[in-house]
């Protein structure tokens, strides 16, 4: 497999190891899901989103813990490798606090994260993905759980213009997407789209 | 007066509105050359293959399928059915290309078909002497006596002589049949792209629907398959907003680059519409230019999967063939690309041309072969008069002949037209008795316009039948598509511009109409045309002349499946009355270009014998591609090292290193051994049994599925899942459990451990695991969903080491951790967590060897640390690393089932002799109520056993039938009575045995059955199947 040369248009990096949590909860309706809803906040420290496919924090990457919503009861809870025990154990004190089921898995060597940055990297990842990426459809802060290529995958647009998207795998596919990903950005294989990403679609 | 002869590069003057494609006009255009047929012609930059031969006046470019008749030229575009081409060498070669497609550079190499021995002289060619042998559907007809030799003789003969481009086998077929293809330097890749405004075709309907679209602000694509914008707007004369058409095609089209929202999609066809208006578009990346091609990572082709929230079609029309005899002679083409060539190429098509026509466009087509320096001997009008007088007062002053009411009707030459029979046509339709030779090389023929509606009808759009212009249009649409111009019957330059924009503006509106998220729950509009202009009164394509149809001189329908006029006629008479099977009787309109030229006709020839209206007969469907698409354009990125994920656990890279010879496992690759030096697979999986079970031995068991279930019902659901009871499971213990599926047959086993209180964690086999995560999720979210609990699938989080053997113990003693491994603290099937030299360690006390085994989870990031951290504390002990056969090989010493070797999706746990592990006491488990069934409960059942050969050495093949001599079944047969389903050579007690399903086999045990092999029967002993440790001493130690 060649190696996208210098000249690429997308910068494409594998991230190294960090703490991943897979959180379970399923939140009642009304009154008593706020409740369960702000007591699991309160014990993590930042708001889990609630609207589908995004994640939450206002500054992705700088808040030690960050919350990314994966399913109506389920967030992917990003750490530092080190805080994974310590939250862990917060979350076990939750539990008994919410009463429910809450289910935290340690999920830290599970996926690994690929880094694509550079104006190509749209294209790039609309060559494995059905999901429009090109804005306003796809923001910063948008995520999708998806399928790229045929694996099963997740997206998260971390800032546009430029454009930064983080891209999560399962650790056993890793070398596979990432044998993909230098293919397709390779310079000879780029392809032009619109030029015009951030303008609204139609006013 | 022209003094060339044929066809020509016309170069009148530097004003010439003549060769507009050529790259700086055609008095300066760049020479380059090709080769056909391993000649060279010198050509322009700017050409395509197609414009290229004609200039060198080489007009015969193939054979036709089925009668071997020379051919040329019919037409400019993608409806080209007669000029199929092969291009370049090898494995690169590409048969049936359109040469009017192929763009030409310097150094193109093309070869003609279905020729031999060459195009000139085929001996394929006497074929059509015997023509009236080979009538429509004649292979069903032919060919019955004697049955026996259709399979080998007719059927090759026949499939040897028809056929078109064949692909250079020899270059696949390399020495050694298993070497890898040689790759190709170049891809095909697909992209999937979003927008609001789809607009196929960028003629000026099309351009004029885009600017609409995108001065509104919505994203628009233009999609267009030739390389220059402006359809047919090259040939028409017709100003529009005060510009040339071609100029306000390209003014429009630079003008629209401008703007970010456009995107112009050239050399681009509209392949397929789909659901959910998905449409597929073929572009030609880096085909044309191998400049581009030569760059490392090149794309040759791309295939985009486009989402528009609209389709505005603009794909226009195409000119249909008049019906004479011989209408298909290299030199009669359609008139609108005789202008073509001579427009975009200046190339001539002849130096003496006919015009033949039913349509005023043809007249055009007239003026400007006479311009360029043709003689044009006389246009033949099938009508009384053009509909737009003005023409026949134009061509007149041209000096150009005109014959209305008459008709071409025959042609006369070979391998080209040497002349035509003219003559007036009577009032039965029929031409005068008495008709005019005129000698000339050139025929231009027109029958008018058919709307291109085949990108409409994909995905269910409905078509209307216009008896007044005798043709489809577009009628209502179930998706979201608009039609525009020519495709809806729209004549003029302003008229189609106008309908552009028109449905380019009413497509915005649409879309800025649509409220909430669910536009799927829109209703099907009717699409209303603008009113249509009308032309003139339809007149039959057919002209008759001399003779019966059936005569040697054909009107040939369909050319590329080489269908005439009179096999409809036969096949209508021998009553195929539906379209669908008349196409399929004659194969008219089956052949590559799916009878784009032809369809039409055929469907009116039939009308006509029927003498039903057409449009009760309708037409036939249309199915995408609407030109053919490579395979490899389908096939993408996904080849060579990419053609298929390939799974990695954390240790594989020792694995590489480390000697593997791998084994596919779904879509891992696992060691299938290790070997050492010179060694060969039997003596390495020899080394590493004997090793394990005299030392030690590690495998990696990371593929295996993990999966946690939490909550306060997660026992009760496992309960339900497994065949046995796993409520009762302690914490810290393990328990093996069977999952049968509603039928009661086995479908997977694993060991599940108590994690804690409210906590499983479940092993399922390699395969298995995203299946049996799926049935889980099935389950508990349509089913049980009262249950509370959660189901994560952590098999990435964690690499497994299968540690195994009697130094095991020793082993993990040796490493530092909190772990007691003392066998009365760490019991056979418990678990312990901990931490183990350092790494979170979850130790699982279970065994597949038989021998004292370990085995190791920890997560997946320290699992080649851990790895090779017990190797090296196992290296004292003398501990090697075993692969997947030798853990199959050891497990059936022991007589533990595999799944899907022992099982094959029709075996019961009591088949097994797992009854077991089958409570009797639980109220219900998925299975539970098929194991009752009497088929599944009654005695006769083949039962897992243990099987000892009378030769020691004999290793039976896997799947070997067990028959019973005694008793035959109808045929006379020995009946069957079981199959092995495992069958190794036990290095450990240097004898082969087997595993096998056998009738009654537990009652029989000590009986000898009879293997049928194709060497003969041999006997084998009805055995335990634990051949090794039977009591399990060694892993209880």
């Amino acid at each position: 497999m060649p190696d996208a040369a210098t000249d690429s248009p997308v910068h494409i990096e594998e991230l190294p190891a960090s703490g991943m949590i897979d959180l379970r909860l399923r939140v009642p309706d009304g009154a008593e899901g706020k409740r369960c809803l702000a007591s699991l906040e309160a014990a993590l420290g930042v708001a889990l989103p609630t609207e589908p496919r995004r994640a939450g924090g206002e500054t992705p990457g700088d808040a030690p813990l960050q919350a990314l919503w994966m399913a109506p009861d389920q967030w992917l809870l990003l750490c530092a490798a080190e805080n994974v025990a310590e939250t862990l154990d917060s979350l076990a004190q939750a539990r008994e606090k919410i009463g429910g089921n809450l289910m935290a898995t340690d999920m830290s060597s599970a996926r690994c994260v690929i880094r694509l940055r550079g104006d190509g990297t749209r294209a790039v990842l609309m060559k494995a993905i059905a999901v429009d990426f090109l804005p306003p459809a796809f923001m910063p802060g948008h995520l999708r759980r998806c399928s790229f290529a045929g694996i099963a995958a997740m997206v998260h647009c971390r800032s546009a213009a430029p454009d930064e998207f983080d891209l999560y795998v399962f650790r056993s596919y890793a070398e596979f997407v990432l044998a993909w990903l230098h293919r397709s950005a390779m310079p000879a294989a780029q392809v032009e789209l619109f030029r015009d990403n951030g303008q609204p679609a139609s006013e | 007066m022209n003094t060339m002869n044929g066809a020509h590069r016309v170069i009148n003057s530097a004003e010439s509105e003549f060769g507009r494609w050529i790259e700086g006009g055609l008095e300066h255009g760049r020479a380059v050359s090709f080769r056909f047929d391993g000649k060279t012609h010198a050509a322009l930059a700017g050409d395509s293959l197609a414009s290229a031969l004609l200039a060198n006046n080489v007009r015969l470019l193939g054979r036709s399928f089925k009668y071997h008749r020379p051919r040329g030229l019919l037409a400019a575009g993608c409806e080209e059915p007669n000029a199929l081409v092969g291009v370049g060498h090898g494995i690169a070669h590409e048969p049936n290309l359109r040469a009017t497609q192929v763009e030409l550079h310097d150094g193109l190499e093309a070869v003609s078909q279905n020729r031999w021995p060459t195009l000139r002289w085929d001996a394929g060619g006497l074929l059509e002497w015997g023509g009236r042998l080979f009538p429509a559907g004649f292979y069903y007809k032919t060919f019955l006596w004697p049955r026996s030799f259709w399979h080998p003789v007719y059927e090759r003969a026949i499939r040897r002589i028809a056929g078109l481009g064949r692909l250079e086998t020899a270059a696949f077929t390399s020495a050694e049949a298993d070497a890898p293809l040689p790759p190709a330097a170049d891809d095909c890749e697909q992209i999937h792209m979003h927008c609001d405004v789809l607009v196929v075709g960028a003629g000026l309907a099309g351009i004029a629907a885009a600017k609409a679209a995108a001065a509104s602000g919505a994203r628009v694509i233009l999609a267009d398959e030739a390389p220059h914008p402006g359809g047919r707007a090259w040939e028409d004369e017709e100003k529009v907003q005060g510009l040339a058409a071609w100029e306000w095609a390209m003014q429009e089209i630079t003008a629209l680059q401008e703007r970010g929202n456009f995107l112009y999609l050239r050399r681009t066809i509209a392949c397929g519409h789909y659901d959910h208006n998905l449409v597929l578009l073929l572009e030609r990346a880096g085909e044309h230019d191998p400049v581009l091609l030569a760059r490392p990572g090149a794309i040759r082709r791309r295939l985009w999967r486009v989402r528009p929230k609209r389709i505005v079609l603009a794909a226009g029309a195409l000119e249909r063939p008049l019906l004479f005899a011989h209408n298909d002679r290299p030199g009669v083409m359609l008139s609108s690309s005789v202008r073509a060539y001579l427009r975009r190429y200046g190339v001539a098509a002849g130096s003496r041309a006919v015009v033949a026509t039913c349509h005023d466009d043809a007249y055009l087509t007239a003026l400007d072969l006479k311009n360029a320096g043709v003689d044009v001997a006389c246009i033949v009008d099938l009508r009384p008069s053009p509909h737009n007088m003005r023409l026949s007062a134009r061509v007149q002053t041209a000096g150009i002949a005109l014959r209305c009411n008459s008709a071409l009707w025959e042609v006369e030459g070979r391998r080209g037209v040497r002349s035509v029979m003219v003559g007036r046509l009577r009032e039965s339709g029929r031409p005068a008795l008495s008709p005019e030779r005129i000698t000339c090389d050139l025929v231009a023929m027109s029958g008018g316009f058919t709307p291109t509606v085949h990108l409409w009808s994909h995905a269910g759009g409905t078509l209307q039948w216009e008896a007044s212009r005798s043709a489809f249009f577009p009628e209502s649409h179930p998706q979201r598509m608009l039609a525009a111009g020519a495709v809806l019957g729209i004549e003029g330059c302003e008229a189609i511009r106008a309908s552009g924009e028109e449905a380019g503006g009413r497509a915005v509106e649409e879309i800025a109409g649509e409220s909430g998220a669910h536009p799927e729950a829109q209703a099907a509009r009717i699409l209303e045309a603008p009113a249509p202009i009308p032309r003139h009164k339809p007149v039959g394509r057919l002209i008759p002349g001399r003779g019966s149809l059936a005569s040697g001189r054909k009107h040939f329908l369909d050319f590329q499946n080489d269908v005439t006029v009179a096999d409809v006629e036969l096949a209508a008479r021998e009553g195929y009355r539906s379209v669908e099977l008349l196409k399929r009787y004659t194969t008219t309109g089956m052949a590559t270009d799916q009878g784009k030229t032809s369809n039409l006709n055929a469907l009116e020839i039939l009308s006509d014998c029927l003498s039903a209206p057409t449009a009760q007969l309708g037409v036939t469907t249309f199915r995408p591609p609407y030109t053919p698409l490579p395979l490899d354009a389908i096939t993408g990125m996904n080849r060579g090292a990419l053609f298929a994920p390939r799974r990695r656990t954390p240790i594989t890279s020792w694995h590489e290193a480390n000697g593997w010879d791998p084994e596919p496992v779904g879509q891992w690759l696992r060691p299938y051994c290790y070997r050492r030096g010179e060694e060969g697979r039997r003596q390495a999986i020899e080394r590493e049994i004997k090793t394990t079970r005299s030392a030690a031995g590690m495998i990696d068991l990371s593929t295996l599925g993990k999966i946690e279930v939490q909550g306060a019902d997660a026992g009760a659901f496992l309960d339900r899942i497994y065949t046995n009871v796993m409520a009762n499971l302690p914490v810290g213990r393990c328990r093996y459990g069977l999952m049968l599926n509603e039928n009661g047959f086995l479908f997977d086993d694993g060991v599940v451990v108590r994690l804690a209180e409210d906590r499983f964690l479940l092993h399922t086999t390699s395969g298995n695991a995203d299946t049996i995560h799926a049935w889980l999720e099935e389950w508990h979210q349509t089913e049980w969903f009262d249950l509370d609990l959660f189901i994560t699938p952590v098999g990435e989080q964690w690499a497994q080491i299968g540690l195994a053997g009697p130094q095991a113990r020793a082993i993990l003693q040796s490493l530092e951790s909190d772990i007691d491994f003392a066998a009365e603290d760490f019991p056979f099937l418990s678990m312990r967590a901990g931490v183990l030299a350092g790494m979170e360690v979850r130790i699982h006390r279970i065994s597949f060897t038989g021998e004292l085994s370990y085995e190791i989870a920890v997560p997946a990031r320290c699992g080649l640390a851990m790895w090779e951290r017990l190797l090296q504390a196992g290296a004292q002990h003398g501990i090697c690393a075993f692969g997947t056969e030798a853990l199959h090989i050891m497990r059936a010493e022991k007589g533990f089932i595999v799944i899907g070797d022992e099982t094959d999706g029709q075996v019961t746990p009591q088949d097994l002799g797992l009854g077991w592990a089958v409570s009797k006491k639980k109220a219900d488990f998925i299975g539970k109520r098929g194991l009752q069934r009497s088929h599944l409960a009654s005695d006769g059942r083949p039962q897992l056993t243990g099987l000892f050969t009378e030769d020691e050495n004999l290793v039976l093949p896997d799947g070997a039938y067990a028959i019973d001599p005694e008793s035959k079944d109808a045929k006379g047969h020995p009946r069957t009575i079981g199959h092995v389903t495992s069958s190794y050579w036990s290095p450990t007690l240097q004898r082969s045995i087997a595993m096998a399903l056998v009738e009654n086999a537990r009652a029989r045990r000590g009986e000898n059955i009879t293997i049928a092999l194709e060497e003969g029967p041999v006997q084998a002993k009805l055995v335990d199947c634990a051949f090794y440790d039977p009591k399990g001493e060694r892993q209880n130690a």
